[in-house]
């Protein structure tokens, strides 16, 4: 009688969450499943015959010298363009939440890359880092007596010149995270920590930063994925280039996937999933102690 | 309380069933699109010429099919082709009529074209138009026209450098120092997206080392020992990658240029500022439009005698085995086959050849140059002769990503060749 009860009042929510339920699981759930299956298969363009073929795939990505730069690449994107970012969007978001004039407006334009799709930033920052005679920041930096920079050709900056396209359109996302955090932290508690004459970097360390835990955590977490699945910008900027030196682990798997290698595709797509864990497990148990410590 | 549990579950049931409404009609769509195909009328096909390119074409191909059926085309960009192509015919899908260039034998390998031998068509055409759509002796497909590229030369720059035009390598390269010396910029190369330096070298090794050197005794043999792995290309081409090296070596093409897109090393040659641009018929029309003074001439080989330049059929046409118009899809061969579509091909193509019987192409005044070698058929590539067993294009993007690493200095003529030889070992169909 309880049961029955118990199903009678839960049955509207199963209803409304069945939807969503079912395009996740469609969209999700079944891609993961087929491919971690056909990570073991021998799955080709050039072949009818899909053949089970045990961790070959696997053995293959590891002797490949080119994953090995692909994680390099990937992590040092993420690491750097989540740290650069929290850098600058943190002490815009304290400036832009003191009363300051036209305050609204600067936060619009720093947002407004956030809104523009990633190609298409990729795609105007290329023309503007061209090192032909059409680049516009390099025609800039010689309109001042300065050496044109191979932003995009010169394999040891190229991958830094992505991550600064990158830090620029994501940093406003991230302002306006920790904008919403500060707005939440109580007037009174600098107010007393004036009375007891906390200096402004005193209240900054020991109110604004505790008090911007939670968006901090959720910055560095969503950021430093978001890093990890970098690929469309680096499609759209280098593709890989020069000379495979901005690989990524999505844009080698999206090389494979072309290739038409879906078996050893599918066992990046896995690589992929398990780095991804790794690094989001590890930086949620930081930030778990972190904010133990802060109690 | 009990009110909005009864919204809730209305609302519920609504969202439901506007989706369950959607997929029916879906089904319906399907089923009607079914019955419309079962009765005739498109026939899909997907390319990656722009359809403005195309138009000339598919007018003609509809013109043969005289309403029985009707040509729809769909546009890939050149980049996303091979990966949108791929999936859809390994999911046992895609156009009707699959139009493939130097991935054609793949297709065939993978069983995805129908075999077309016996057709009468197919005695319509060359020989040489089969290279990529036959195998073991079997005909799968038919060839569109006949590609080559070459290297456009704006002769105001060479007059004003006093420089005469190039006939061997060498020659070439002191040309480039001449131009060089006079404060002009003697080759565009846009290594950023392009593939044009892969195509110089390309055209470099079909003149050095598959044709006009004693040292190859296999000629373009070897290639076919390299795609089944007999061969390897360290120990063999490295002498003729170093001699190309000489490019690199001498600033003619720089780092600068790793920077630079294709388009934009096109529009410095079209604004007059470049000397040199490797390219081919397909620029013709755009480059004729700015007005500069310009010539077309072949890739160069060391003595100047039986010079080579790079090319094939540009794409091959077949049957998809699970065309879902079959009938339509032969017919539409038929037309493609036609003497009127494929001159409307190579109307599209100014100058390019056809492999057609009955069909001849009128070259330009601007390809004076490099007629004797279209008209003498010294047009070849080795990628076609790798594509036997391997994916062609994953080579054409391996080299072009090395050749990268050449100009940037990060590697040596050696190293390039071993990382050819480290790709082909991994992608070969057959090992």
């Amino acid at each position: 009688m309880r049961r029955a009860y118990k199903v009678k009042n839960g049955a509207p929510y199963v209803i409304m969450v069945l939807p969503a339920l079912v395009i996740f699981v469609t969209f999700f759930i079944l891609p993961l499943i087929y491919t971690a299956k056909y990570s073991f298969y021998n799955w080709t363009n050039f072949s009818r015959e899909i053949t089970f073929n045990g961790l070959e795939n696997y053995k293959a990505i590891f002797q490949d010298s080119i994953l090995e730069k692909g994680i390099t690449n990937t992590l040092i994107f993420a690491f750097v363009t989540v740290t650069v970012q929290s850098l600058i969007s943190l002490p815009v978001s304290v400036f832009l939440n003191s009363k300051l004039k036209g305050r609204n407006v600067y936060r619009a334009i720093f947002f407004a890359p956030a809104v523009l799709s990633t190609l298409v930033v990729g795609y105007l920052w290329k023309y503007l880092m061209s090192s032909s005679d059409y680049g516009f920041i390099n025609n800039l930096l010689m309109g001042m007596g300065l050496e044109k920079v191979n932003f995009l050709g010169d394999a040891k900056i190229a991958l830094f010149a992505i991550i600064t396209i990158s830090v620029w359109q994501w940093f406003g996302w991230s302002m306006v995270i920790y904008l919403g955090s500060l707005q939440s932290i109580s007037g009174e508690l600098y107010e007393a920590a004036s009375v007891d004459g906390a200096n402004g970097f005193q209240q900054f360390w020991h109110i604004t930063i505790p008090g911007l835990a939670p968006a901090i955590k959720i910055n560095f977490v969503t950021s430093t994925i978001s890093g990890l699945k970098v690929f469309d910008l680096v499609l759209s900027t280098t593709n890989g280039g020069p000379a495979h030196k901005t690989e990524t682990i999505l844009t080698l798997m999206f090389s494979k996937f072309s290739e038409g290698n879906y078996g050893y595709a599918s066992a990046f797509g896995i690589v992929f999933l398990i780095v991804s864990m790794i690094v989001a497990a590890v930086m949620l148990g930081i930030f778990k102690k972190w904010e133990d410590r802060l109690g | 309380m009990k009110r909005k549990k009864a919204l809730c579950v209305l609302l519920t049931a609504g969202m439901i069933a506007a989706m369950a409404a959607g997929c029916g009609g879906n089904g319906e769509d399907k089923a009607e699109s079914k019955g419309k195909d079962s009765g005739n009328k498109t026939v899909t096909i997907m390319g990656w010429y722009d359809e403005d390119d195309m138009e000339g074409v598919i007018q003609a191909v509809n013109g043969q099919l005289g309403g029985d059926y009707t040509l729809e085309y769909t546009y890939v960009s050149l980049s996303d082709y091979n990966n949108v192509l791929g999936t859809q015919l390994a999911s046992g899908e895609g156009p009707d009529i699959v139009l493939d260039g130097a991935e054609f034998p793949a297709r065939i390998t993978a069983g995805n074209v129908e075999e077309i031998s016996g057709e009468e068509y197919v005695k319509e055409f060359s020989e040489a138009g089969f290279s990529l759509a036959s195998k073991d002796g079997k005909i799968y497909g038919i060839p569109t026209y006949g590609w080559f590229s070459g290297i456009w030369y704006n002769k105001d720059i060479l007059k004003e450098c006093q420089v005469e035009l190039p006939k061997t390598f060498d020659e070439f390269v002191s040309a480039c120092e001449k131009i060089q010396a006079a404060g002009k910029q003697p080759m565009g190369f846009g290594l950023a997206d392009g593939d044009t330096a892969q195509a110089s070298l390309q055209g470099y090794l079909e003149n050095s080392y598959y044709h006009n050197n004693s040292d190859n005794a296999d000629g373009i043999e070897f290639d076919g020992k390299f795609a089944s792995g007999e061969e390897t290309l360290d120990g063999n081409i490295n002498e003729s990658v170093k001699k190309w090296y000489t490019l690199i070596e001498k600033k003619i093409i720089t780092p600068e240029m790793l920077g630079i897109s294709n388009q934009d090393a096109l529009n410095s040659f079209k604004a007059g500022d470049v000397a040199f641009f490797n390219g081919g018929p397909w620029q013709y029309n755009e480059i004729k439009e700015t007005g500069i003074q310009f010539g077309l001439m072949p890739q160069l080989s060391e003595s100047g005698e039986n010079v080579f330049t790079g090319g094939g059929p540009a794409a091959s046409l077949g049957i998809n085995v699970n065309a879902a118009n079959k009938e339509g899809a032969q017919k539409a061969m038929e037309a493609f086959a036609s003497v009127e579509v494929q001159k409307a091909f190579v109307e599209a193509n100014p100058g390019s050849p056809s492999y057609r019987n009955g069909v001849e192409s009128e070259m330009p005044e601007e390809y004076a140059d490099i007629a004797e070698c279209v008209n003498s058929g010294n047009i070849a590539c080795n990628w076609d002769r790798w594509s036997v067993n391997m994916p062609a294009q994953t080579m054409i993007d391996e080299s072009i990503a090395q050749i990268q690493g050449l100009v940037s200095g990060d590697l040596t003529p050696d190293e390039y060749v071993k990382a050819m030889d480290a790709k082909a070992n991994a992608i070969r169909y057959e090992k």
